[in-house]
């Protein structure tokens, strides 16, 4: 009987690791040896990252593992915690003084223009879900540090409460179960929040017919906390029940122009990065949208990756809207002025998530 | 050991080989693949160890020739120095990146070079030396015999140390059955789940407390983190020490065991018995009894025993945290011989809490590099920072309970006594479950190998 469940080990134990170590061999990620080799620093770290980027079922395996972790009592995944419903992401590399730098930078552009200024900073997930978060785990509270970085700002500029109209909806889809960003109901909230502080009247989503991009994703969140039980994502877009306003679409980073006649891109359905659906994402550093509303004001807006989503509302108000992603003048070594003359624009918003805003290192390029 | 790459390729390659192989080629095959494995992973490496192999192998050989002349002893003086000198230069502990030189305040030797097996070669080397002039054993003349014992490559991390006369038949024979081989895949398992599963999680857990300032930690947190640490190293070293045994096991040399239920010892002396025992038996027949034999009296005891309680822990990282533990653990063992009377006395429950607690204490010295940051950190467990719990001890407590069970229940024999009851005996139940658990380990490993934290696959020591 021994001597069976010996054999029984053995066998099982080595047909397990030779069925996973072919299909490695033979089912390896694309790209010759030569190349793999030469991107790495030597030989052994060029066989070691092939097999474990070519390790067969890898998604599953991390299921597996973050299910043991998660069922051992362990909710947090690197800087992701799970709460009963959703993930979120708990930043705790936000510096105190990186925001008031930031804020320093956005009083410096107020300073330098004619056109009146306003800032919106939005709560992420974790500031309005943070009940549902270990304090431990939590920083100083995102409705704190708003309400501090609105205190310092020049009083020619006009703050955005967002937090208050996203906290009461909490409760509704406002923000995505497993990619750090705010849905569309989310953007909705805010908008109608800032578009009565910008001057005008919010439509209501009467006017809008939805449509459901995609009904189940899973966003970046969920690659690093693959938990089973986690309800997919989906993703909402609105429609102008009238005729769209939107006339065209121009999104350039340095040399490259890309032309579109709507907001939505459909083609980042097809991509790893789904909300890229919303204006192409962060991949432009300048994204020009013209609308057919004659005599309407433009818009200038500061951005961070929150503002793709909530621009398309705005589109009902504006001739033009000019986004601009200080992250993107980083990576070309531009500053804003060379980009756009801020003086030009009837409005200018400056819009960042919390998080982001106080720890980008990129509004230094605001000049 | 701890890689998709060593897994699933170079673990059934070499076992296929080995297999395929004549029984007169396979210790050649085993030295070789030693070797393979220090030039793979650094060929600079492959220089100190063909000092040690050459050294032990000469030395071996003059020593048996000059036996009872005073030339023999200037041979394993001369040998003994070129190891213990191998072994402080190029042992290198990833947890602290220490050697030699870094406990005088110097930089790191031969910075990002990783030496394996230089925490076992040169071991291996003196214990082969000394046991020939000793006259346990006749020298080995086989060269490659003897490179096949010190390059015996699944103890190349945390051992087990063991003597040329324990393994030499083994190493002769290369027993291959389905029973070695099936028991050896079990430990092999078994190790690698202590380390990925268990101790990776109690370093991270150590890594969180540790990042806290000092100033403001927690008494209860820090007792949660030092017991995180003492759990971590236990699983660690345990763990590539029950793989090398698994995978000397496949290849038909049965290693002895290396721990015992270390956190049910009753004393120091115990603890450092149950606790990676073929350290101790190596520093107790190497060192101790050694300088024992050339000294006398109360003094010269005590000299030898400060000798070899510092070269034990040395092993774990040649730096002054090492040194500043191993005076702590003397001092603790001078103590308990003080009042060995009335602890003989309480029960033996109560020692082991008291031997738990004192450990506790010291084990920040083992922990910390920096002995300042040790004492501070052992004032913060007793409520330096005037906060004895806050949200962050409960969310530890909360969060890492479950392993802190499951650790305890091992180290501290739980699991041990049910095994030894034959509970779970059934021959029956026992025929169906193995292979099952054998094959669940491995799932379980292969998920923490895919997505677990890369940083910690590796030996800490």
């Amino acid at each position: 009987m021994k001597r069976f469940s010996d054999g029984i080990t053995v066998a099982a134990f080595f047909a397990i690791l030779a069925m996973f170590a072919v299909s490695v061999i033979f089912f390896r990620d694309n790209g010759s040896i030569k190349q793999i080799v030469a991107d790495e620093p030597d030989m052994r770290s060029a066989v070691t990252h092939q097999i474990e980027r070519s390790f067969p079922l890898k998604n599953n395996w991390h299921s597996m593992h973050d299910d043991i972790m998660l069922f051992t009592g362990r909710r947090l995944f690197g800087d992701i915690y799970l709460t009963d419903d959703r993930l979120v992401r708990v930043d705790n590399s936000v510096s105190e003084d990186k925001m008031i730098m930031n804020i320093a930078y956005v009083n410096e552009l107020a300073a330098n223009t004619e056109s009146p200024i306003y800032m919106m900073l939005v709560p992420t997930a974790a500031g309005v879900y943070g009940d549902n978060i270990p304090e431990a785990l939590m920083g100083k509270s995102q409705r704190e540090m708003i309400n501090d970085a609105y205190m310092q700002l020049d009083r020619r500029i006009a703050s955005i409460d967002a937090f208050y109209p996203l906290y009461s909806a909490k409760d509704e889809y406002v923000y995505y179960r497993t990619e750090d960003l705010w849905t569309s109901f989310g953007a909705y909230y805010a908008y109608c929040e800032s578009i009565k502080t910008l001057g005008e009247s919010p439509k209501t989503l009467e006017n809008y017919d939805q449509e459901y991009a995609l009904t189940a994703f899973y966003g970046d969140m969920y690659s690093r906390a693959m938990v089973s039980g986690l309800d997919p994502d989906r993703i909402n877009i609105f429609r102008s029940k009238v005729h769209s306003p939107v006339k065209s679409v121009v999104l350039t980073k340095g040399n490259d122009v890309k032309e579109a006649d709507s907001v939505y891109f459909k083609s980042a359905l097809k991509t790893s990065s789904k909300t890229d659906i919303f204006l192409m994402g962060d991949h432009y550093t300048k994204c020009d949208i013209y609308n057919d509303l004659p005599g309407s004001p433009t818009l200038l807006i500061i951005k961070g990756s929150f503002a793709n989503t909530i621009v398309p509302y705005y589109t009902a108000h504006y001739r033009k809207i000019t986004m601009v992603d200080p992250d993107g003048l980083k990576a070309e070594g531009k500053d804003l002025s060379e980009v756009v003359d801020p003086d030009e624009y009837d409005r200018i918003l400056v819009l960042y998530d919390i998080d982001s805003f106080s720890t980008s290192d990129s509004l230094t390029f605001l000049k | 050991m701890i890689s998709l790459a060593f897994l699933y390729f170079f673990l059934p390659l070499f076992m296929a080989a080995y297999a395929v192989l004549p029984g007169a080629l396979r210790g050649k095959f085993v030295a070789l693949t030693g070797a393979g494995i220090i030039a793979w992973i650094e060929p600079v490496a492959l220089i100190p160890v063909a000092v040690c192999v050459i050294t032990a192998y000469l030395g071996g050989i003059f020593i048996n020739n000059l036996s009872g002349r005073p030339s023999a002893k200037a041979v394993l003086a001369a040998s003994v120095i070129i190891n213990a000198a191998a072994f402080l230069l190029f042992h290198r502990t990833v947890y602290d990146r220490s050697d030699i030189l870094t406990l005088f305040g110097a930089a790191s030797f031969l910075k990002k070079a990783t030496f394996v097996g230089m925490a076992v070669i040169p071991m291996n080397a003196i214990s082969y030396c000394v046991d020939v002039y000793r006259k346990k054993y006749k020298c080995e003349h086989r060269f490659m015999m003897l490179a096949e014992y010190l390059l015996f490559f699944p103890i190349f991390f945390a051992g087990p140390l063991i003597g040329y006369g324990e393994v030499s038949k083994g190493l002769e024979k290369h027993d291959l059955s389905f029973s070695n081989c099936a028991a050896g895949i079990r430990l092999l398992m078994l190790g690698m789940f202590s380390k990925l599963v268990i101790a990776n999680t109690m370093y991270e857990l150590w890594e969180h407390v540790r990042d806290i300032p000092i100033e403001s930690l927690p008494a209860l947190t820090g007792w949660i983190g030092i017991m995180a640490f003492g759990f971590f190293m236990y699983f660690e070293v345990r763990g590539f020490s029950d793989m090398a045994r698994g995978l000397a096991q496949m290849l038909g040399i049965v290693l002895p065991k290396n721990f015992h239920e270390p956190y049910r010892s009753v004393s120091f002396m115990d603890f450092l018995r149950r606790f990676n025992r073929s350290l101790y038996r190596w520093c107790h027949s190497y060192i101790y009894r050694s300088v024992r034999s050339h000294t006398s009296g109360i003094m010269g005891r005590f000299f030898a025993f400060v000798l070899a309680v510092s070269a034990g822990t040395f092993w774990y990282g040649t730096s002054m945290r090492s040194l500043v533990f191993a005076a702590m653990l003397i001092f603790m063992m001078s103590l308990e011989m003080l009042l060995s009377k009335p602890l003989r006395k309480l029960p033996k429950l109560a020692r082991t809490l008291i031997f738990v607690a004192v450990l506790m204490m010291i084990l920040p010295f083992m922990a910390f590099t920096n002995i300042n940051d040790a004492f501070s950190y052992l004032m913060a467990m007793f409520g330096s920072s005037m906060i004895a719990v806050d949200n962050v001890s409960e969310y530890l407590l909360g969060t890492y309970l479950l392993f802190f069970v499951v650790c305890i229940f091992i180290s501290g024999g739980i699991f041990g006594y049910f095994f030894r009851k034959k509970v779970f005996m059934n021959e029956y139940l026992h025929t169906i479950i193995q292979p099952v658990w054998v094959i669940a380990l491995l799932m379980i490993c292969t998920a923490f190998l895919v997505a677990g934290d890369t940083r910690l696959f590796t030996y800490m020591f």
